[in-house]
């Protein structure tokens, strides 16, 4: 059983098998696939990312710019769809815009500013939404109590129902508001969509949405008092 | 089977939602605005298609034991691209699809036409199965996008029209709307098509 011949036999048709027949061959096929892939994949996202943080980048500053479009606009002249064009973003946002870093508490906020006379500052903040993070800017006078304008710029909310919050009607409601009473955050509720004259503290909700409207109002109270009184910090010389 | 009966035969004999009820799951998701539905739509078609091409071309070379790993990967691979293409040259309508992009991986359609119809076929007719079967997966999404925007956004591709007066359903807005508009759509397209030919 054991003699030479028979082994030798034994390891050539070994050898003789195909490929694609040996016990390893999936993995490897597996390796060599994911590999080629992975690889082309890799080459295109590098290739494309500039221009993806590009889009982001000006999608958000179009942002902040809209939120001061109404005061930028009154001092200079320049119509909304002048100052956001995808052209000019850059320029305007340099031009009105700063961006100041607090370094020991890692927020960012916004300054905006014409001509050497203070607009008014935008704050970033982040609160819990029905469905997830949700994201906005606002933009406040100088004194850091009134709202100029308010942005979500990042939900996750029901398209049509939660999402609403990023429509003009919601968003404009806040312009005007006072949210602050000698530092204290000032309590706003909740009326109907179709409630006719709010009160100044109240707040027309989205219709099958109080879940997100609310969120809308706690992150305003809780998250924008918490960045707000960072940056009064930092301003203060 | 000639290459234009493979396309009808994936797009509505066959078709993916109506006849096999594969990706239930995003023809409930997207289908609240016409917009959305056709980008995914596109999505879809793409990336059904050239998966179906790329499977069929290694078809020989695929070990049986690995052979759904691969197609997963190939698929993910060109569902890929298509989120990078959409978030570097599209970038509005990329947010506005948010994760349902990503989720086409899922799609069992994909998986269903790479099974049953690349992995035994040549490479071309693969190429116009995928493309079918995409068609037909877009005609449903359009279909059932239609009532959902008309009833609850009073719109059409974000166009008004109908007035103020109309008062917007909430329920086409969400999910369980579509439950019912797909059943409707299925029992007419049983009642109307397949009613004695099964």
């Amino acid at each position: 059983m054991s003699d030479p011949q028979n082994a030798e036999s034994l390891s050539s048709s070994d050898r003789s098998t195909p490929l694609s027949e040996r016990y390893w061959y999936p993995v490897f096929f597996m390796l060599v696939v994911s590999i080629v892939f992975i690889g082309v994949l890799a080459v295109f996202y590098r290739s494309s990312e500039p221009r993806i943080k590009r889009a982001q980048e000006q999608a958000f500053r179009s942002q902040v710019l809209s939120l001061f479009a109404g005061e930028i606009g009154l001092l200079s002249g320049l119509s909304e769809t002048e100052l956001l064009s995808i052209e000019n973003v850059d320029n305007n946002f340099q031009r009105f815009i700063e961006s100041i870093c607090l370094t020991n508490a890692d927020i960012t906020y916004y300054s905006a500013h014409f001509e050497g006379v203070r607009l008014g500052y935008c704050l970033d903040i982040t609160g819990k939404g029905l469905w997830g993070t949700m994201s906005a800017l606002v933009a406040m006078k100088p004194d850091l109590m009134t709202v100029i304008n308010l942005s979500v710029y990042d939900q996750m909310e029901t398209p049509g129902l939660g999402a609403r919050i990023t429509e003009s009607w919601f968003r404009q409601q806040f312009a005007g508001k006072v949210l602050y009473d000698n530092d204290k955050p000032v309590t706003l509720s909740l009326v109907p969509e179709d409630a006719l004259n709010p009160d100044p503290a109240q707040i027309r909700q989205v219709t099958g949405a109080t879940i997100t409207s609310q969120s809308v109002l706690k992150m305003l109270a809780q998250e924008l008092t918490l960045i707000r009184d960072q940056v009064k910090q930092g301003l203060q010389p | 089977m000639t290459r234009s009966q493979i396309f009808r035969h994936s797009a509505f004999k066959e078709n993916s939602v109506w006849k096999q009820i594969l990706g239930i799951c995003s023809t409930l998701a997207v289908t609240n605005l016409m917009l959305n539905s056709l980008i995914m739509g596109i999505g879809v078609i793409f990336s059904l298609a050239f998966a179906n091409l790329t499977i069929s071309l290694v078809r020989n070379y695929i070990p049986r034991s690995v052979r759904m790993m691969t197609q997963t990967l190939i698929i993910a691979f060109y569902v890929i691209i298509v989120d990078i293409f959409l978030k570097a040259y599209l970038p509005a309508i990329s947010k506005q699809l948010g994760p349902y992009v990503g989720l086409i991986i899922t799609n069992c359609i994909l998986m269903g036409r790479a099974e049953a119809f690349a992995a035994k076929n040549k490479p071309l007719d693969s190429f116009i199965d995928g493309i079918g079967a995409g068609f037909g997966y877009t005609l449903v999404l359009l279909a059932i996008a239609l009532i959902r925007e008309i009833l609850g956004f009073g719109s059409l591709f974000g166009f008004t029209i109908l007035g103020d007066w109309w008062i917007k359903w909430a329920i086409m807005v969400m999910a369980p709307s579509a439950f019912f508009i797909l059943a409707i759509f299925i029992w007419i397209i049983n009642n109307k098509y397949y009613k004695g030919k099964a």
